[in-house]
């Protein structure tokens, strides 16, 4: 009987608890699980984006599988996430470590560098496909000025030059932004007492940064590594789209996965092809995700 | 405690009603707006005061007069609401309105490559029933027309216009550079002497005028029929492109290596209307935008003739939303749309023919403001050559071969790869085998 009561006393105080979770769960079912489960199911099927739809199994898997246009895609988003990622994650670690310098105006640089970062998307895309087109871009333009000469680089559609200035472009996103502010603050929990010790050692810029800031900050590096991977394989189509267009020019170089998505399913109306490119997507990212937490176990390192 | 538990409660009861209320049906805010549906496929039903939603791609017309909308709703008493959805996203908007049974507009203006999909998905409605008791005379559309929406068991769409592909060009730099204007006849090795006749250099070697812009996403297939290439096969649904995708490929890339044409970039613009190019292959429609707005003489012909005379034709069709409930009302303003009144405004305020030969014969689309304008012949010379071609193949196929096209121009693969990779592309996304 007493266990009874207190069953369902322990029952009665949960429920509150249960209650303020549920709209989160009701989110989380309407908008996360149920898209993700519909998205498993259309993989499956042919549906045109008209709504015409026939189940044809793993059909698309397998045409998926023997497309060279995928392939490239495939190799495209590798590159492009793992050189992102490295990018951004150094460059936010950069400036972090720059605006940690107690110097005057400190709160107005790290203002001004975070300014891009809160500008959308695709508005910073088109500012830079500005900045960067042959005949009038602002870029070429400031070059001609220093040079004396006409200078006319297709720096979008050049081969050689298009990833340097993707990459650059992807250094005033708003993850770059956000990752500074996270290093920032990670940055400001190294204990100064380590530095001192340090300092008492002999030890220099190098070996202070490598051997007490490094470690300190390695849970940091490891959320900024994931949420960065991460952004980069599902968030470049943003930043690409008005860049490079739909078809990732130039040759597919830009061609990451995210684009040819949208691609099938918009252009093309196979929504059911695109469902299952966007499943190898979700896999994609559910790997690095694996991939970076193993990695973690070696190189990140927990105070308690 | 309480205090918590109300608070939680309150939550879960805003939930499921915002759950409820998201889930209940709705009218749109249309239910004033059924007057005289009947549905029956006739249009004897009084339809006045009724209000129908048509979508479009394109602004309507600014000036009154030639905004046909608004005179549709002036002769037919039904209030025409515009929807206006950007080009760019226009067809897959329809076609997630076909998906999802959406009845917020009642005219789809419809363009080549969807209606075929979208009769077939039941998303419009047939309109053999409307037309029996009306004046349209089919049988007076241009044969490309028929020939578009043969096989489809009945009439589902009205095409409202014929837009074609033309030549511009720049009278005061053909006056400067001594060639004499192109004509309806004039042949593509013509096109090609004056285009590098007509470039200028500056003294560091860069291009200053050059002859000929770049073809544009619909032109390049313009260049390609030209050379011989079917580009489209009705009976299979296929792309056919081959040697002549090759040869004029070449011959654009050759342009481009001395300066005649621009290389494709980021910042492509309209370097004819800024008086950075010679010649420019585009749309009939550009007549209507150019007007008396360009700071040069300048006029038109049809597209050099090389193999074959050819150009696309380009237009979109009214059709009737399945899950429309103002049937009868939509269709009283297609009809006014598609008579003389509606066909003469809309060639006005465009530059592009009827797609009713009678209609357009009374030469309607020749733009007022288009003051320099004389060789007005070169449209309908273009309407008599022009098919039906690359608009009725899935935008992402033409838009992967154009960004390859663009790729032979930049130097990074042959002209011959980039023809395999279109097709290749073709094939894995329309379904069939290349063997």
């Amino acid at each position: 009987m007493d266990r009874n009561k207190r069953k369902s006393k322990e029952f009665k105080k949960n429920l509150t608890a249960y209650g303020f979770m549920t709209p989160w769960f009701i989110g989380f079912i309407c908008f996360t699980a149920f898209p993700v489960i519909f998205m498993i199911y259309v993989s499956l099927t042919n549906r045109k984006l008209n709504g015409v739809s026939q189940f044809v199994g793993f059909a698309n898997y397998k045409n998926i599988l023997a497309s060279s246009t995928f392939r490239n895609s495939f190799k495209v988003t590798i590159f492009f996430t793992i050189v992102m990622m490295i990018v951004t994650t150094i460059w936010a670690l950069l400036m972090a470590f720059l605006l940690n310098y107690k110097q005057k105006l400190n709160g107005i640089f790290q203002f001004c560098y975070f300014i891009p970062s809160v500008i959308p998307s695709v508005a910073l895309a088109y500012a830079f496909r500005t900045i960067f087109g042959k005949d009038a871009g602002l870029f070429n333009a400031l070059l001609s000025g220093i040079t004396g000469s006409n200078v006319q680089v297709n720096w979008l559609y050049n081969e050689h030059t298009v990833y340097p200035v993707l990459f650059f472009i992807t250094l005033f996103t708003y993850n770059t932004g956000q990752m500074m502010l996270v290093f920032r603050s990670g940055l400001n929990d190294v204990p100064v007492a380590l530095y001192e010790a340090a300092d008492i050692d002999g030890a220099g810029f190098w070996t202070k940064f490598t051997k007490i800031t490094l470690p300190m900050i390695s849970p940091v590096i490891l959320f900024n590594t994931v949420t960065g991977s991460i952004s980069a394989l599902n968030g470049s189509f943003a930043l690409l789209y008005p860049l490079t267009g739909d078809t990732g020019d130039p040759n597919k170089m830009t061609q990451v996965l995210s684009l040819l998505i949208y691609n099938e399913a918009f252009s093309n109306y196979k929504v059911g092809y695109g469902c299952a490119l966007s499943v190898i997507l979700f896999l994609l990212a559910c790997v690095f995700g694996a991939v970076l937490f193993g990695l973690s176990k070696k190189y990140v390192y927990y105070e308690n | 405690m309480k205090l918590k538990k109300i608070i939680s409660v309150l939550l879960l009861t805003a939930m499921a009603a915002g759950l409820l209320a998201g889930c209940g049906k709705s009218d749109g805010g249309k239910s004033d707006s059924n007057k005289g549906d009947s549905n029956k496929g006739g249009n004897e039903t009084s339809v006045e005061g009724a209000e129908v939603t048509l979508t479009v791609w394109n602004e309507p017309n600014k000036n009154d007069e030639l905004n046909m909308y608004l005179q549709a709703e002036k002769a037919t008493g039904i209030k025409v609401n515009v929807n206006v959805i950007p080009e760019s996203e226009y067809s897959s908007k329809l076609n997630q309105m076909v998906a999802t049974k959406d009845d917020s507009a009642d005219i789809l203006v419809v363009w080549e490559n969807d209606i075929r999909n979208f009769a077939e998905a039941k998303g419009i409605i047939p309109l053999d029933d409307y037309l029996k008791n009306s004046s349209i005379n089919q049988n007076d559309f241009i044969d490309a027309v028929a020939k578009l929406t043969d096989g489809l068991g009945a009439t589902y769409g009205l095409p409202w216009c014929a837009a074609t592909e033309i030549l511009y060009y720049n009278q005061d730099m053909f006056d400067e550079a001594g060639i004499p204007y192109p004509d309806n006849n004039w042949a593509y090795s013509d096109f090609l002497a004056a285009a590098e006749k007509l470039t200028k250099y500056n003294d560091d070697g860069t291009t200053a005028v050059y002859g000929f812009d770049l073809p544009n996403t619909q032109t390049w297939w313009a260049g390609i029929g030209g050379y011989g290439d079917q580009i489209y096969d009705p009976a299979t649904g296929k792309m056919v492109i081959g040697d002549g995708a090759v040869a004029f490929l070449e011959d654009c890339a050759e342009m481009v290596k001395k300066g005649i044409m621009p290389e494709p970039s980021s910042d492509t613009g309209d370097k004819f209307a800024a008086g950075k190019a010679a010649m420019a292959w585009m749309g009939s429609w550009n007549i209507g935008s150019y007007g008396g707005n360009l700071n040069f003489n300048w006029d038109v012909a049809t597209i050099p003739t090389n193999k074959v005379k050819y150009n696309t034709l380009h237009t979109g069709f009214y059709t009737i939303n399945a899950n429309s409930k103002n049937k009868d009302a939509a269709w009283k303003v297609i009809e006014w749309l598609m008579g003389e009144k509606g066909q003469e405004i809309n060639s006005k305020a465009s530059g592009n023919p009827s797609a009713l030969k009678s209609i357009a014969d009374k030469g309607a689309w020749k733009v007022e403001s288009a003051t320099t304008v004389e060789n007005w012949d070169a449209i309908t010379d273009s309407l008599a050559a022009g098919v039906f071609g690359y608009t009725c193949l899935p935008a992402g196929v033409t838009n992967n071969a154009k960004s390859l096209f663009d790729t032979v121009l930049t130097g990074q693969i042959t002209a011959q790869e980039a023809v395999d990779q279109a097709m290749q592309y073709a094939a894995e996304t329309i379904g069939y085998s290349l063997d």
